[in-house]
Formats: structure tokens, sequence, C-alpha cells
């Protein structure tokens, strides 16, 4: 009698296997030995797509942001340019042409926002951390950043959800989750970023309130929610924590 | 390759994104739970499936509009998990996740299919990463497994290997209890 691998009889159970190898299974299935090695392969498929369906409704939703009219699409707009720059100086070549039209980086602090934007009262939802928690976790994040942050475990307006560490070209960006008391989520970003204002900037990003600015040589963004005043005043403490 | 300087390249990047964008929330809570098979935690799941959705935004100019949107962002979505996240999170101390915090609805007399589901996904728990996302891909999402293969970037006989060796762990748990197996 021929022998069958799992692979091979997996292969022919998800529709995989070739007709010979169909065949030849189908052919010896009456096998106690093949039939006995099919029946322990098998999976209760239902149960398996019912559970996985389950976990699909606990998703959290996804609100696509605000489409950018930043330089990343100017060059996109205005096709025709593009061909009236590459007939002129054709010569230079398209690598150089495209270096022209490349868009401006991003500064920080947008990247910052737009990913924020992304979150929802249910991206923030518990069980939430204890204060202990939620120091143990900001201590490690001291570390990686070079400041000790541990104080930002308690912010007056807000309520600490969760910390990460997140990378902007090599460079450490630590995002500080929260919620206000209404649950919209608000974030609190700190990079080093010498470059950055020492006076603080209230300004609308990416739809949200936010306030930037530097203490030391630590960058600041504060992020959320619609009223710029909190922004502001949730800044005036950043910089006493910082 | 197109040329930079033809308009429907420039077209098809527009179409791209456009697409993009009004699938994405429709197709997000496929792929956070791909994030979740992935990372194993809802934490780590959030956010990898934000960050493949902001990248999939700023790279749609990869994307062929058209084309399955679903299996480009898998795809996407396992990148940035092996590339930028994995490590992380495994300093973070994020490991499998435990079956209980999987937000199953409660199973209730004559909901069979509920208590059995709780089972196998707990035996999916406690499967390898390969395993778990091979099972995902080819028995909940139902691609095939030449195309899970091609998502996974390994022979097809890989993926075979996965899914049997997943097979004999979850039938090897059940068997007793199972009555309807395919």
């Amino acid at each position: 009698m021929t022998r069958f691998t799992d692979e091979e009889i997996t292969a022919w159970m998800d529709g995989a296997a070739d007709e010979k190898l169909a065949a030849d299974l189908e052919a010896a299935a009456q096998d106690p030995d093949v039939a006995a090695q099919i029946e322990a392969l098998m999976v209760p498929m239902d149960a398996l797509r019912a559970g996985f369906d389950a976990v699909l409704t606990t998703a959290p939703a996804f609100a696509v942001p605000a489409q950018q009219t930043q330089p990343a699409r100017r060059s996109l707009a205005w096709p025709m340019g593009l061909v009236a720059a590459s007939i002129a100086s054709f010569a230079i070549g398209l690598g150089v042409m495209w270096t022209q039209t490349r868009p401006e980086p991003m500064k920080w602090t947008q990247r910052a926002a737009i990913y924020h934007a992304l979150y929802s009262p249910a991206t923030l939802a518990g069980p939430y951390k204890s204060e202990s928690e939620a120091q143990e976790r900001l201590a490690e994040l001291s570390a990686a950043l070079g400041t000790d942050i541990t104080a930002f475990a308690n912010v007056e307006g807000l309520k600490y959800r969760r910390a990460q560490p997140l990378h902007l070209n090599g460079q450490i960006i630590v995002q500080i989750a929260y919620q206000n008391a209404a649950g919209v989520p608000f974030a609190i970003c700190l990079t080093a970023a010498p470059a950055m204002s020492d006076a603080p900037v209230t300004q609308e990003l990416e739809g949200m309130a936010a306030t930037l600015g530097r203490e030391g040589s630590m960058g600041f963004l504060v992020v959320g929610g619609d009223d710029q005043a909190f922004t502001k005043a949730v800044a005036d403490q950043v910089e006493t924590l910082l | 390759m197109p040329s930079l300087l033809e308009p429907a390249s420039l077209t098809n990047v527009s179409n791209a994104e456009t697409e993009i964008r009004t699938n994405l929330p429709d197709l997000y809570p496929r792929l956070w739970r791909f994030a979740l098979v992935l990372s194993g935690t809802r934490d780590a799941a959030d956010d990898l499936a934000q960050t493949t959705a902001i990248r999939a935004m700023e790279k749609a100019q990869h994307y062929t509009p058209g084309t399955r949107l679903d299996s480009w962002l898998f795809t996407m979505a396992r990148r940035i998990w092996l590339n930028e996240l994995r490590a992380r999170a495994v300093r973070r101390g994020q490991g499998l996740m435990a079956v209980e915090d999987i937000d199953l609805p409660d199973p209730s007399p004559g909901q069979e299919v509920n208590r059995m589901a709780s089972e196998v996904l707990a035996v999916v728990n406690t499967l390898p990463e390969a395993q778990r996302e091979a099972v995902l891909l080819v028995y909940v999402e139902e691609y095939t497994c030449a195309e899970a293969a091609t998502m996974l970037d390994v022979p097809m006989g890989t993926v075979l290997s996965r899914l049997s060796t997943a097979r004999r762990k979850i039938n090897g748990t059940l068997a007793p209890k199972e009555s309807a197996a395919e």
C-alpha cells in the first residue's frame, strides 16, 4: 500500500493536490492506515472560522485621515509640468528632475499627528494600567529616550493609557497616549529635537488641536481633541515635567 | 516598469490611493485580525494595523488598482511586523496572547459552535507564529496554498508542512470532542 506524507494528505484536503496524488489518495482512502492518518489531520473548520469571525467583531474601527494637500501630491498634480521640465533639461536626467520635485521631508510632529489621528476611544479601550505599571513602562522608555519621563504617568486633565517607542529616521519618538474624561484620545510625543523653537506654538494639526515646542533638548508635541487652549495647558505641564 | 512621465501612471497612482482610502475602513478589521495573529497581543496588533494602514496610503504608488488590496495589505503588514515591530514587541515582553484575552461572545446553551470555536482558538493560539499565519490565510481568509506561499514568500511545500503540523496539533487536542471535521 502506498504511504502518504501528512503534507500530501493536507494538500489533498486543501485542494492543492495534483490529479495523480488526488487519484492515489482516493484509491487508498479505504485502507485503515491511510484512513486513520486522514482522520488525524481533520480539523473542525466551521468552529475555526466561527472563532476567527468572533475575533473580527472585536477589531477597532479605522477612520481614514483627511487627504493631505502637502507637497507629496504636488508632483502628481501637475504632470505636464514634469513633462516640460524633462524636455527642457533632458540631458540633466530623470534623477535630477525627480530630486527637484521631491516633496519636502515631513516634520516629525506632523508624522506623529497623522499617527495619532487614527486613534479612537476604542483604540485605548481597557484594561488600563495601574500607576505603578505606567511608571515602570515610562522608566523603560526614559532609558531609551535619555530623559526621565516617569512623571508623565500623571498629567492633570488626562488619564494615562499606554506608552510606546516609535522611530523616525532612526530617532526615537516616545508616544504617551491618554484619554480625557470624555474618552477623547490625546498624545504627548517626545523626541530629541534641537531644531525646534523654544516658544510653544499652538495650531491645528491633522484636524486636531496641537501644541508643540521644545524644553531643553527635548522636543514635544501635545495633540488631540479640538480645544487648543487645553493642549496649550497640557504643554505648560509638559515644560514643568521635563 | 512604467515611466514617471506617463500621465497614465500618474492616474494609476491617484486611482490606487483612492481605492486604498475607499476600501481601508472595510478591510481594516481583517487587517487587524491578521495583525493579531502575527503579534499575539491587542496592543501590538493595534500598532501594526495602524502602521500598515498609514504605510499603505504613503506607498499607494506600489499598489496596482483593481488587484487584491487585501493580500497587498497583509503582505505589507507582515513585512512591517518582521522588519520593524516584532523585535520591539519581544523587548516589551509581549508574548503570545492568552485565550481569555480574546473577546469571544459568551457561549450559551445551544451555541455549540461558540464553545468549540473558543477551544479551537485556544489551540491555534498555542501554535508557532508561522503556523498561525498559515492557518489564518488558508483556512479563514481562504487564500489558496499557492497564494499563501506567495504572500509568505516561502515554497508551497513549506505552507503545506505548516498546515499539516497545525492540523495534527489541533486535531490531537480536539479529536475526542469533534464531530463534524473536514
